[in-house]
């Protein structure tokens, strides 16, 4: 088991050192020069190369590399360049570990940029999952009880119709008409907590939520209703009902709860991937969280914040996929052996 | 329960208009080709049936479309300005519908807003079946390949498709887009117009979506190199390529012509997301998607405006997952709803 785990810990982190280098070779290889672009239109040539130099892009890629990594472990300061931050001491930024990079234009690290903007896009990842999940599982079981039935099309049908319009047109559905247009919930702006407590936060997130919600409870009605079908097909489940356990039971008891363990894993693994984000629910409600911090940082060309971001979420998920894997070792003792 | 049951019978009776009272009758035992089965529980099926019609009608429409803009009959570019109020929203009521615009003109242009959803519907579907070929057959070869040979290529190819899934792709596609663009130009000559910006599209799509394919065909390749004929092939002498493309890849078809189906709808609303992102193709050359990105800004001013595109998309989108997986249902022997 502890072997397990290990083995699987270290192909996690080769995975992210991989990831790591191929961002790094994509993104350092952009058409857009990143000395030139923070130097500003005006900048005479040998500014640029002064500045290149400066940020440390004149270094070979792995020596750029590297250093990433080194400041990811151990921290690093910034601008690049050793000379130049002895000569000026006032420019210096320290980013501790695990520094994920420093942003030329907006002269903070990126660590300082996600502490910023993640509050939001977990907050909306939250309601998103609640919402998800709740009625994801309750429509999958109902329909996996009224199988065949008006109550299962309709429940099928329902979230497949939902999940066929585009993410970006049911937030501009809910922006235009369910905010503004029929003033059921208020204009959306993100309030954190400290300010307008939690029914204001709540009320506030719950268009966004929903509508990041939408996107991931199709699957989730149709695998809950696919896997509590399967279990109830299964011998243990004759046996219970053939000893006389109350219908009810048997479903939350026996059948639920053997259809529970692919949904965590499915579970897991996309509420990693919101965690990082929702670029698209984010760019459409103008919440500034981790998706619409990528969107700026894209239309600015800010490479680091991008780089940054993009090994986050990366990482974010590569963590949810080893811990699934070792809830599921230790639930189910023949992936061990494997 | 009484659908699937009538369903099993009718397989087992192949079409059964005679009871099988008559041992004797040689009809009534002939055997069915896997192929005739699928068709049979495909034509008992009605919402694939009806799905499979939307969904021919659809492909015809794209392939129509640019027939009718070369005669006219559709024009998706002309500027109507004289159909537009001051604050250039249509006159009239459902986006100023008209005999010459049935359905309307786009806001702020005066374009025919029906030639542009349906000449956005070539483009989209032209992206989203390119994407699903590349993806397909990426995948179908890393699958194969890694089912095949086991051992440490299957290991390196597995946690090379790992961690391709682990690259946060909306974001990948979105920061890519400069570098990917300019690239695209250089490799094809082309220059920066919607042509580059939908092989752009495609290609990235096709990049972050093989995956799925990679390990159903990796799964499915890891039974069918077990049975006889791929042993007798092996004992022969048949060389890899042979192996992998002439023995395994025909016993493939029935799941990869499911994935095929369900990727269109999956990459109809990727390309949607993308425009709305602004990477993929822009106007004025119509996608589904940039059409749809281009009506929100209109939803309170022009209702029917910005319903249409996304009515249109849906449509399409929900056709093709119904038909996909119903043609999963049919092409599954032990298939049972």
């Amino acid at each position: 088991m502890v072997a397990y785990i290990i083995r699987r810990v270290i192909v996690g982190l080769l995975m992210l050192v991989a990831m790591s280098f191929i961002v790094f070779a994509l993104f350092m290889k952009n058409p857009v020069d990143p000395a030139q672009f923070s130097c500003g239109k005006n900048c005479p040539p040998e500014r640029i190369e002064e500045t290149r130099h400066a940020l440390g892009y004149d270094q070979p890629l792995v020596v750029q590399w590297g250093n990433f990594l080194k400041g990811v472990a151990v921290g690093r300061e910034y601008p690049a360049d050793e000379k130049m931050r002895e000569a000026n001491p006032e420019l210096v930024s320290e980013c501790a570990a695990p520094c994920l990079g420093f942003s030329q234009q907006l002269q903070m690290t990126v660590n300082e940029e996600i502490a910023e903007a993640a509050p939001i896009s977990i907050s909306i990842a939250m309601v998103a999952v609640v919402i998800w999940v709740i009625f994801g599982v309750l429509f999958g079981v109902l329909a996996a009880v009224f199988k065949g039935t008006l109550i299962d099309r309709g429940v099928v049908g329902g979230t497949l119709f939902l999940y066929a319009f585009p993410t970006f047109f049911v937030g501009a559905l809910l922006i235009n008409f369910v905010a503004i247009k029929w003033g059921i919930f208020p204009a959306p702006g993100y309030v954190p907590i400290a300010e307008g407590g939690v029914g204001q936060w709540l009320l506030q997130l719950m268009l966004p939520g929903f509508t990041l919600a939408v996107v991931y409870m199709a699957g989730y009605v149709r695998m809950t209703r696919a896997f509590v079908l399967e279990s109830m097909s299964e011998d243990y489940i004759r046996t219970a009902k053939s000893k006389g356990v109350k219908g009810g039971k048997v479903l939350f008891k026996h059948a639920l709860r053997a259809a529970l363990t692919p949904l965590v894993t499915m579970f897991g693994l996309d509420f990693a991937a919101v965690l990082g984000g929702a670029i698209i629910t984010e760019s459409v409600f103008n919440y500034y969280g981790l998706g619409k911090l990528a969107v700026t940082a894209n239309n600015n060309y800010d490479l680091p914040t991008i780089v940054g971001l993009v090994l986050l979420l990366g990482g974010l998920v590569i963590v949810a996929n080893i811990i699934v894997d070792i809830l599921y070792a230790i639930i189910d003792p023949r992936v061990r052996v494997a | 329960m009484s659908e699937s049951a009538t369903v099993f019978e009718g397989e087992e009776l192949s079409g059964g208009s005679t009871p099988p009272s008559a041992p004797g009758e040689a009809k009534a035992i002939a055997g069915k080709s896997p192929m005739k089965l699928a068709m049979m529980r495909l034509r008992k099926d009605k919402p694939t049936m009806v799905s499979l019609t939307v969904v021919i009608l659809v492909v015809v429409a794209a392939v129509l479309a640019p027939l009718l803009v070369k005669m006219g009959v559709l024009d998706p570019f002309s500027y109507n300005q004289n159909l537009l109020d001051a604050n250039t929203i249509p006159e009239g009521g459902w986006s100023g519908a008209s005999g010459a615009h049935p359905l309307g003109v786009e806001p702020g242009t005066g374009r025919d807003a029906m030639s542009r959803f349906w000449y956005g519907i070539t483009f989209s579907l032209m992206i989203a079946l390119t994407a699903a070929m590349l993806s397909v057959i990426i995948g179908a070869v890393v699958g194969i390949i890694a089912g095949f040979s086991g051992g440490w290529v299957d290991a390196i190819l597995s946690r090379f498709t790992d961690l391709t899934l682990s690259f946060p792709s909306t974001l990948m596609l979105l920061a890519l887009s400069s570098l990917g663009l300019k690239l695209v130009q250089q490799v094809t000559g082309l220059p920066n117009g919607p042509l580059a910006q939908g092989i752009y599209c495609t290609v990235v799509l096709a990049i972050f979506g093989w995956t799925s394919t990679a390990r159903v065909v990796r799964g499915q390749v890891l039974s069918i190199k077990q049975r006889e004929f791929v042993e007798a092939a092996v004992v022969l002498g048949a060389s890899k390529p042979r192996i992998y493309f002439k023995e395994i890849l025909p016993n493939l078809w029935a799941p990869l012509l499911v994935l095929v189906t369900l990727m269109m709808p999956a990459y109809i609303s990727a390309e949607a997301a993308l425009s709305y992102l602004q990477v993929s193709v822009k106007p004025p050359t119509p996608t589904l998607g940039n059409v749809l990105a281009d009506s929100l800004k209109y939803a309170q001013v022009d209702p029917f405006y910005f319903f249409m595109p996304a009515i249109l998309i849906a449509t399409i989108v929900i056709s093709f997952n119904l038909l996909g997986d119903g043609l999963r249902d049919a092409l599954d022997p032990k298939g049972d709803r």
